[in-house]
């Protein structure tokens, strides 16, 4: 029953069905993205990291709107945590420990991010304008034409 | 029937949201060779493996080298050609699902862009950025025995270039 049942949701998936089947695309991950509408993913995610990290700066910022995604999308973040949690950890490490703190919304919520974690220090020595996000390639649009 | 389907449909859903990791699925629409069907997380891990040693630098990426389907994959792409290394390996993650998956879960890194040397996952997009950016990676490469053609860390200077953003509203999940 169970893989008769997987058989179906690939197949419906496959198909593009997707009248009523929004859980089935979010539970199989066949779209990048699940439907967040009703869902404030920037709030849980500050939330979270400041729970995580008390940071002495945290910018959650949707930066969707540079993307090929529908107007008002959640689906592409930077965040950006400035914390003494990080002194004397690698970049891999720094990087890791924001990705568990919001794990779930980067498995099931977004389809991008990007993270900046910083100990005070450095970020005294940042220059803001070499945090700009890479341009759009237009990616999602593209997977979703590779998928149909 | 429709009903239970449903219901059925929807715990399948929760639990892949639960565990935080969605199952490993293999889509037969998938062309190309490499193409993973019915593979094992395990079997999948093997194959990324033995990818990731057959070159010293890997890149598991959206798109190819020649056209990346992803600003950050392409940002990774733009670093490496700074250095002058060329003369890398690169996996399209959007031409076989599994891999996708398996990747994330192989090093325990839940994005893409995925760079490794000498088989050691070094980092993603933001990473290899900021590698760039202290010098540190033009280190890293001299270290594995690549030359970098960027000897001193490069100046404060943008990795990126800024364009318009995209002013489409297509539906990608069609």
């Amino acid at each position: 029953m169970c893989s008769l049942l997987r058989n179906f949701i690939l197949l419906t998936t496959r198909l593009g069905w997707r009248s009523n089947a929004s859980f089935a695309i979010r539970g199989t991950k066949m779209c990048s993205t699940a439907d967040t509408s009703g869902i404030d993913v920037q709030g849980l995610m500050t939330d979270k990291l400041t729970r995580q990290f008390s940071p002495a700066k945290l910018d959650v910022i949707n930066e969707s709107y540079m993307h090929n995604v529908p107007k008002g999308a959640q689906s592409h973040f930077k965040v950006i945590v400035v914390s003494d949690f990080f002194k004397g950890q690698s970049l891999i490490n720094r990087h890791k420990a924001v990705q568990e703190t919001i794990k779930d919304e980067i498995a099931n919520m977004i389809h991008a991010i990007s993270i900046v974690a910083k100990t005070p220090e450095e970020w005294e020595k940042t220059n803001p304008g070499s945090l700009k996000s890479p341009a759009c390639m237009g990616g999602m649009k593209a997977e979703a034409a590779q998928k149909a | 029937m429709l009903g239970l389907l449903q219901r059925c449909l929807v715990r399948q859903g929760q639990r892949s949201l639960h565990s935080g990791r969605p199952a490993l699925m293999a889509v037969s629409s998938d062309s190309g060779v490499g193409t993973t069907q019915n593979l094992s997380e395990s079997d999948i891990h093997q194959d990324i493996d033995k990818r990731v040693k057959k070159s010293k630098v890997v890149v598991f990426m959206k798109g190819t080298k020649e056209q990346p389907q992803c600003g950050f994959s392409n940002a990774v792409v733009q670093i490496f050609r700074m250095h002058g290394v060329d003369d890398f390996d690169t996996v399209n993650v959007l031409q076989n699902e599994g891999i996708r998956q398996g990747i994330k879960t192989y090093s325990k890194w839940p994005t893409i862009p995925q760079v490794f040397l000498d088989g050691e996952f070094i980092g993603g997009c933001d990473i290899m950025i900021q590698m760039h950016r202290s010098g540190e990676l033009g280190e890293t490469l001299r270290k594995a025995g690549i030359e970098s053609q960027i000897s001193d860390p490069p100046a404060a200077k943008d990795t990126t270039e800024e364009t318009t953003p995209s002013t489409s509203s297509t539906n990608v999940k069609s």
